[in-house]
């Protein structure tokens, strides 16, 4: 079934980037299950442990279905510079 | 290829908001079962029942008699109650005697009335959150003592843990919008596909590739790219004459 020899890499690569970012195994399928994803949930969470392969292709929808997750994300806080607070204070001081 | 595959995926998930909608049914029978078990341990006890609370409202009450089922529904008619205080201050609360005590009077007095005398009740705890009380009924003044209480908090602890994962309904409501949320976008997945098989002669597989492709290179989200899809296709079948 595998002919994608870095099939290993991509199942680590992606069960790494759902650990790092908090989701369940859960949320994750959700969202798989959505973008038409094929696999059972708890197949799923098997191949996300290296316990069994998945479709080259389910792989690839399982992935985007990760990083769509990560995206819709809030965004880090950002840190202002000072002419930004400037702006934003003499905006708000103006209309108050 | 299994030429219907989203039928076992399907009852997948059927199978979930299934499941989401029983643990109502499970809380019931749980606290019914509960009341019984306190009361049959408690030989002072007239009476024991188990409420469910969430955000001031009671999800599920299990009761052995209608006297307690009673004094129960006076506690949230009157927002008062020992149960009430209970769950909110997370601490026991004795009521020695309903015709004397003043720090519930609207209840007191309508309990009274009732013929329930006395009443202790405790929080049920499930770490930093209060999702309930249990409390013991009697007919009779200051009738629970040191043991009676003891036992009661002890029972209060093991049902806390047992009932803690029972979901509210609003957390299941919440999960089968996202359930029928989901099916919608696979739906429209579906759809998709089919317009590019059709379009573009692919296989499903290609279809499906072409889709993961298309999005990523263009940075859309799935969901907005087989919605655009199919709207666009809906649009140019309207205008062109078949």
């Amino acid at each position: 079934m595998i002919s994608f020899p870095y099939a290993e890499e991509q199942r680590a690569m992606t069960n790494a980037a759902i650990a790092e970012s908090g989701f369940s195994v859960g949320e994750v399928w959700l969202r798989y299950f959505s973008l038409s994803g094929d696999v059972d949930e708890y197949e799923v969470e098997a191949y996300l442990a290296g316990l069994m392969p998945m479709p080259a292709l389910e792989c690839d929808v399982l992935a985007l279905a990760v990083n769509e997750l990560i995206d819709d994300l809030p965004p880090r806080r950002r840190a202002p510079f000072s002419d930004e607070l400037l702006q934003a204070h003499a905006a708000s001081d103006g209309a108050g | 290829m299994d030429p219907y595959p989203p039928s076992s995926e399907l009852g997948t998930t059927l199978g979930r908001i299934r499941g989401l909608a029983l643990t109502q049914e499970t809380a019931q029978h749980a606290v019914d079962l509960l009341a019984r078990i306190t009361q049959e341990t408690t030989p002072n006890a007239f009476g024991a029942g188990v409420s469910l609370i969430h955000q001031a409202q009671r999800v599920s009450v299990g009761a052995t008699d209608d006297l307690v089922r009673l004094a129960d529904d006076l506690q949230y008619r009157l927002g008062e109650g020992p149960c009430l205080t209970a769950w909110s201050a997370r601490g026991p609360v004795m009521v020695d005697d309903t015709s004397t005590d003043q720090r519930f009077p609207r209840w007191s007095a309508a309990a009274a009335d009732a013929g329930v005398l006395s009443c202790f009740s405790v929080p049920l705890l499930r770490g930093r959150d209060s999702i309930g009380a249990m409390k013991i009924y009697s007919t009779m003044p200051a009738t629970f003592g040191d043991a009676d209480r003891a036992r009661l908090a002890g029972i209060a602890v093991a049902a806390a843990a047992l009932l803690g994962h029972v979901q509210t309904s609003e957390t299941s409501t919440r999960i089968s919008s996202e359930l029928r949320e989901s099916l919608r976008s696979r739906d429209l997945v579906g759809i998709a596909k089919g317009i590019l098989m059709e379009r573009e002669g692919l296989s499903e597989a290609e279809a499906l590739t072409a889709l993961t492709v298309r999005a990523r290179t263009r940075g859309v989200p799935f969901r907005r790219l087989t919605a655009d899809l199919v709207s666009d296709h809906d649009a140019s079948e309207r205008t062109e004459p078949s």
